[in-house]
């Protein structure tokens, strides 16, 4: 089998799957009470729709897309509306927030009736008719960017697309969302890619799968192996993270580089997650806007697994509902929107699921240790870890003592915490070159 | 639940720390340091004992006057202890006690705190406190002994490389180099037995706590220079072998040139700084005053490591 992987730098920290692998998608109760975000996308925040006491169906648009680079939001359930007003986000700022009271019986009632239709058929629809769809569906990027999917599928004309490549690497330790999502809903997939591919008009799309989820790599191949989805391919990847980074997914399976502060595109490559392919195909077939998805919560809760939750659940109510509620909630010590090496933690458990949501992660005492930085003692392990080539102590320093002319290469880093994880020393350097970056931009007039 | 932790990403840390980095290289010179021991007798290790621990009170001390939290944790972090080992390391089987003090103390009072402490020195600080040393007391730092076993009266004699430097190389031929290799030739207390320091390094190179690198080049280089000479003359120069296992080549190149605070940050870098050292030891003991040139060339390279820094950064992704 050949194996794919990015060259420069990565790290492989523990796993810590296997609380949650191979757990099947559960549908937990439905809640009382839901309340959406309007900020669910990367972009401008969608304008509520909805008034108070306002009563609504499942799938109902209630935020409207608020310019180009912005998503429509929808009703994960049928119920009245309660109030709208600003919210705590599970990704740390404050956005206007529809607060729902859930009619329960009519939620499961319209929510069967996606899945009890025929599922329309695709290659009939027209390149604008399915952009569309999966606009009007609020359709985002399902990996954590949450980049507007319709944004992403219409290239500038003169980008011409030769590769889509399909991020099921997963390679954030405790997520197993992706991959029971892979082994549940393998056709949804593939017929998701097929819809990309039809909209791009591209008949070459890559899978990543990282080797430590060796069912998902042979049921998806034995699916395209039918020959009922030309044009897709399984590229099984090494197990290393960040496999499932953007840049890195697509130098490890093309072997091209992104130039530095360009997009995929300039190397003719599309990249989408595999929760976003079944999203599109649920959109397009189905008519059914993103109003849930598939959540991985893990970590220090007494079941652990993966779960179908609604847009709007509570961190509270899904921790306490699906994953029986944490071991011992006095040892925990933060609570993750993600997985532990990009993801951000919560500041209550009021806060939301959201489209971005691919886990929520418990650690306690034992696994979460917030030390104090101490000195850089120039030992290179970040320089040698950086998957973008970068000198991370440098950027750091550059940062702490104000010093643009340091941080030139700082717009370069994704942010994938390898540095901060390997550092010896716990120098916080992902936040030091956060702040970096406007102070740059500042310096540089850009 | 209201003191639930909000921090910056990523949320997990490897368990590696400074801790256990510093007791790793405390660890790999711990066979060198028994060695020394059984053949330098209990003078050495008395030496070695007061170098450690002057290292860690002045440490300690300069953290109080820096104004510094948590002495106690940081001046046992492992630093100090390196440092005083690596001091101790550097002083001749017989040198008097005060000079253990002077050394440590120079050492981390003056090489590396005023520089504003661990991860800010430009230069080792071992090294810094040997050359002190050197240069103010040159009769106790080069009277040297011959290694026997747990040594209690010492017998006058002449390391292989000060016999080269003053009496040529017939002389320099009477030590073997498999004496000089297994350990029983006359040198400073960490440099008497190669085979305890690769034995050492071995174990940070798997450690992961140094790199390949420096040692190499250090010592390839080395060998090329030295043995140039050898080929063109080898009545008058020393084989590259010899070169290489005696002095303090292999406790320079294994344990202070590879000190990740003064050494470069990029493995490109590395090369260029082992290269350096290696090319001026060689000229300073073929050419210099001294017989042996390891520390200076050490520190020469240490000073220009911004320089290298700044010229040697990886190629960025995307360019």
């Amino acid at each position: 089998m050949k194996l794919f992987t990015f060259k420069r730098g990565g790290v492989h920290p523990p796993e810590n799957k296997s609380l949650s692998e191979h757990k099947p998608v559960k549908s937990p109760e439905l809640p009382n009470r839901i309340a959406i975000n309007l900020n669910q996308h990367l972009g401008k925040p969608a304008r509520p729709l909805v008034k108070k006491k306002q009563e609504i169906f499942v799938g109902e648009r209630i935020g409207e897309a608020d310019g180009f680079i912005s998503a429509h939001v929808h009703s994960s359930v049928a119920g009245i509306v309660t109030k709208v007003e600003p919210a705590m986000t599970a990704v740390g700022i404050l956005a206007d927030t529809v607060f729902i009271d859930v009619d329960k019986e009519k939620t499961a009632e319209e929510l069967a009736a996606f899945y009890q239709q025929t599922p329309a058929d695709f290659t009939q629809m027209t390149t604008q008719e399915l952009v569309e769809k999966i606009k009007d569906c609020g359709i985002v990027g399902m990996g954590g960017a949450t980049f507007p999917a319709n944004v992403k599928l219409s290239p500038p004309p003169d980008k011409k697309i030769d590769t889509i490549l399909i991020n099921g690497a997963e390679c954030e330790p405790y997520l197993t969302a992706d991959h029971q999502l892979m082994l549940e809903q393998p056709d949804a997939l593939l017929n998701g890619l097929m819809i990309i591919q039809q909209i791009l008009g591209v008949q070459n799309t890559w899978i990543g799968i990282e080797t430590n989820k060796p069912d998902a790599i042979q049921l998806l191949q034995q699916k395209t192996d039918t020959g009922r989805f030309p044009g897709i391919q399984i590229a099984p990847l090494k197990t290393k993270y960040p496999q499932g980074g953007e840049k890195q997914l697509i130098a490890a399976v093309t072997g091209r580089e992104v130039p530095s502060g360009k997009l995929p595109f300039e190397v003719g490559c599309l990249v989408q997650n595999t929760g976003t392919a079944v999203a599109v195909y649920e959109a397009v077939c189905l008519n059914k806007p993103l109003i849930d998805r598939i959540v991985t919560i893990t970590g220090f809760v007494n079941s652990p697994g993966n779960y179908r939750l609604p847009v709007g659940a509570t961190f509270r109510q899904v921790i306490d509902d699906c994953a029986g509620g944490f071991r011992d909630e006095s040892r925990v010590k933060t609570v993750i929107n993600g997985g532990p090496m990009m993801g951000k933690n919560v500041r209550n458990l009021d806060v939301a699921v959201m489209k971005g949501t691919s886990g929520i992660l418990v650690l306690s005492d034992t696994e979460f240790h917030y030390e104090d930085e101490g000195p850089c003692i120039r030992c290179g392990r970040c320089v040698d870890g950086c998957p973008m080539g970068l000198m991370p102590t440098k950027l750091a320093i550059g940062a702490e003592y104000n010093r643009p002319e340091d941080l030139d290469t700082v717009m370069d880093c994704i942010e994938c915490g390898t540095c901060s994880y390997v550092c010896p020393t716990r120098r916080q350097l992902v936040h030091w070159i956060r702040l970096g970056k406007p102070i740059f931009r500042n310096a540089s007039g850009s | 639940m209201n003191n639930i932790v909000v921090s910056s990403s990523p949320h997990l840390r490897t368990t590696d720390n400074l801790k256990r980095v510093m007791y790793d290289v405390v660890i790999a010179l711990l066979p060198a340091a028994v060695i020394s021991a059984v053949f330098f007798g209990p003078h050495a290790l008395m030496l070695m004992i007061i170098a450690v621990a002057t290292a860690v009170l002045t440490e300690a001390l300069c953290l109080k006057i820096a104004g510094k939290s948590n002495i106690r944790q940081t001046a046992l972090d492992g630093s100090a202890v390196v440092a005083g080992l690596l001091l101790a390391f550097n002083l001749p089987p017989t040198a008097p006690w005060w000079t253990a003090v002077i050394g440590s103390l120079v050492a981390i009072a003056i090489a590396k705190h005023t520089f504003g402490g661990l991860g800010y020195n430009l230069f080792n600080p071992a090294l810094v406190g040997r050359v002190f040393l050197l240069i103010s007391f040159p009769v106790q730092m080069t009277y040297w002994t011959l290694p026997t076993f747990w040594q209690t009266d010492a017998v006058a004699a002449a390391t292989p490389l000060g016999a080269l430097k003053t009496d040529g190389l017939e002389a320099a031929q009477a030590f073997t180099t498999q004496g000089n290799f297994l350990g029983t030739i006359p040198g400073c207390l960490g440099e008497v037995s190669a085979v305890a320091l690769l034995v050492g390094a071995a174990y940070l190179l798997i450690r992961k706590v140094i790199t390949w690198e420096i040692p190499v080049c250090f010592i390839g280089t080395l060998a090329v220079f030295t043995g140039i000479f050898y080929l063109v003359d080898p009545g008058k120069y020393a084989d590259p072998l010899f070169h290489i296992v005696s002095g303090g080549v292999m406790l320079g190149a294994l344990f202070m040139a590879t000190d990740m605070v003064t050494s470069p940050l990029t493995r490109k870098g590395q090369i260029i700084f082992g290269i350096g050292c290696g090319l001026i030891t060689g000229i300073i003991r073929l050419f210099g005053g001294y017989p042996e040139g390891v520390a200076f060339a050490i520190l020469l390279m240490n000073a220009a490591v911004p320089l290298i820094d700044r010229h040697t950064e990886v190629k960025k992704f995307g360019v």
